[in-house]
């Protein structure tokens, strides 16, 4: 699992992180451009947050959502993860 | 000159000449559009720009509405099929974001003032607040008669001479009002929480008050003099107000919906909580039909004995809806308030029978998306054909199953969304067999079938985390990888 940040500062993950006793990698996207690549438009001021894109092994998306749905994702990994 | 121009422009062009066809008042939209169902936008009529209407409430017996808000209190007469005829106001600087109006008999309306100003900063300017008695006899000069001086009015409704006041402090308040200029305290009632709308008593005197903090508090009224708290009801979200009817009980939970409960004295028994539409900030109930004043529109519901109210209509108003009025002696229409427009809606005296709206969902759509697939599991005992899929989105089309769900199947719904459609959207089913019965099957949250991202090889990346240590995308070849854009506020 991966986190990224693109509309917060540095200072402001870190902190965020260190609340959150957060131990999975915390990314920086400074400059917005890896959100671009995803279509997250940071200048959209519609964008939502969070924006989860689950990934297969290959690195292909199947599954993307802008809302928390914590149980659709558990499904979908358990699925994946089972023999 | 500003009261005399709005009188003018009210009688030129008010809704009393014929509804259907009185042109949109000011610049902006007419705020009518689309109509889903069978609710539908009649007319609207701006009381001007500087004015925000925050409560509406009628008065049968004299054919009056009155809205209270920024601005002031606004009399109407009702004529005709819903028309308003503007009669006077009173705008002795009611400049208040939270106002209610109240009619009292003998010709006396209550008008909550200024009571949000006074909790967020109290009255700095040592200006009045509190609830004003008002004379509405001759509505062409409405004055002050009277005057309950009160820092944290939350709500206040009246019966007959008889003033209830919620206080934010937690207090419930009776007055007496036989002689309005001398408002009289007959009771105060403690151990509520965050009280902000309440019922009016029925025949045996209960009355509930919806707390935002306790939920739902049954008050025996029976004696005005000495309300007795009972044991609060738990609801499924925070209430913003409450209506009654007959046996039952409906709550608006903000964005939370509706919560509707069955009632016998003080025993309430919930019914289960639906989506209103939006956020519910205000409900009214008359002749089977349940009103819900959203954020950005109003839904209307038919009462369903026993069971939730199924879902009737819907309009956006593209404005910000805080309250809905039904009109007395017009089946099926209600007056709301939105910003500085009164709105008309009727709702079709006929149903389309035996269509039932069975249920709502919402279904959260990733960019893109284009379309979804939405599942309907038939939990009653008899078939289940689905005739229709709405959204309250414009365009949204929905490929229904060709056959019956029998009883216990699954049955799936395509839905399609127009190019560049990307927000969550509330979807409504339709069935024909008024046997399937309310609250007999549940539709899931869709999944999606197409966008531009799914199936696509996720971009390759490389990012430095918070301690400087890169990641690549690519080092997480051969393991699923859960990857949340997020933000720390």
């Amino acid at each position: 699992m991966l986190a990224v940040g693109a509309d917060d500062s540095l200072a402001d993950l870190t902190s965020f992180r260190d609340e959150l006793g957060l131990t999975l990698p915390v990314l920086f996207d400074e400059d917005g451009s890896v959100q671009a690549s995803y279509e997250l438009d940071p200048a959209n001021a519609e964008t939502v947050y969070p924006q989860d894109y689950l990934l297969d092994a290959e690195g292909t998306i199947v599954y993307l959502a802008n809302t928390y749905e914590p149980e659709q994702i558990r499904t979908l990994l358990d699925e994946m993860l089972s023999p | 000159m500003f009261t005399a121009f709005l009188s003018s422009w009210f009688t030129a062009c008010g809704l009393g000449v014929n509804p259907c066809q009185a042109p949109a008042p000011s610049g902006h939209d007419p705020v009518i559009r689309d109509g889903h169902f069978n609710l539908t936008g009649l007319a609207s009529l701006d009381v001007g720009l500087l004015v925000h209407l925050l409560d509406l409430a009628t008065d049968p017996e004299e054919g009056r509405l009155y809205g209270s808000g920024t601005g002031g209190l606004w009399a109407f007469d009702m004529e005709g099929e819903g028309g308003l005829v503007y009669r006077g106001g009173f705008r002795e600087d009611i400049a208040d974001t939270y106002s209610r109006v109240a009619v009292l008999q003998d010709g006396l309306v209550a008008v909550l003032d200024r009571s949000t100003i006074a909790i967020t900063a109290p009255d700095r300017d040592n200006r009045f607040n509190g609830v004003r008695i008002l004379d509405v006899r001759d509505p062409e000069a409405i004055t002050q008669v009277g005057m309950v001086s009160l820092s944290d009015v939350s709500y206040l409704d009246a019966v007959e001479d008889t003033l209830f006041v919620l206080r934010h402090q937690g207090l419930l308040e009776v007055y007496e009002l036989s002689n309005p200029a001398v408002p009289v305290l007959v009771a105060t009632m403690t151990g509520l929480g965050n009280p902000r709308s309440m019922t009016r008593p029925d025949e045996e005197g209960w009355v509930f008050v919806a707390d935002g903090e306790l939920g739902l508090v049954p008050v025996d009224l029976s004696d005005p003099f000495a309300p007795v708290l009972q044991e609060p009801v738990p609801t499924a979200g925070s209430p913003v107000d409450i209506e009654r009817t007959a046996n039952q009980v409906f709550v608006a939970l903000g964005s939370d919906g509706l919560e509707s409960f069955q009632y016998a004295g003080s025993e309430l028994q919930s019914l289960g909580v639906q989506d209103s539409g939006g956020t519910a900030t205000q409900v009214a109930a008359r002749d089977g039909l349940v009103w819900v004043a959203n954020l950005d529109g109003v839904s209307v519901f038919r009462q369903v004995s026993g069971a939730l109210p199924a879902l009737h209509g819907f309009e956006a108003t593209d404005l910000f809806s805080l309250c809905v009025e039904p009109i007395p002696h017009r089946q099926g229409a209600a007056y709301a308030c939105a910003w500085s427009d009164l709105l008309l809606f009727q709702a079709d005296r006929q149903a389309r029978a035996p269509q039932a709206v069975l249920a709502t969902t919402e279904l959260h759509l990733a960019r893109g998306t284009l379309a979804a697939e939405m599942s309907l599991t038939n939990r009653g005992t008899g078939d289940l054909r689905v005739t229709e899929v709405s959204s309250w989105s414009r365009g949204v089309e929905g490929i229904l199953p060709s056959g019956p769900i029998e009883s216990g199947e699954v049955g799936a719904v395509t839905l399609e969304f127009p190019d560049g459609f990307r927000r969550g959207l509330e979807i409504c089913v339709a069935s024909t067999d008024p046997g399937a019965g309310v609250q007999t099957f549940t539709v899931t949250t869709g999944k999606e079938l197409g966008g531009n991202a799914i199936g696509v090889a996720a971009p390759e990346f490389s990012l430095p985390d918070v301690e400087r240590k890169w990641h690549s995308l690519s080092d997480y070849r051969g393991k699923p990888v859960l990857l949340v854009w997020f933000a720390t506020w």
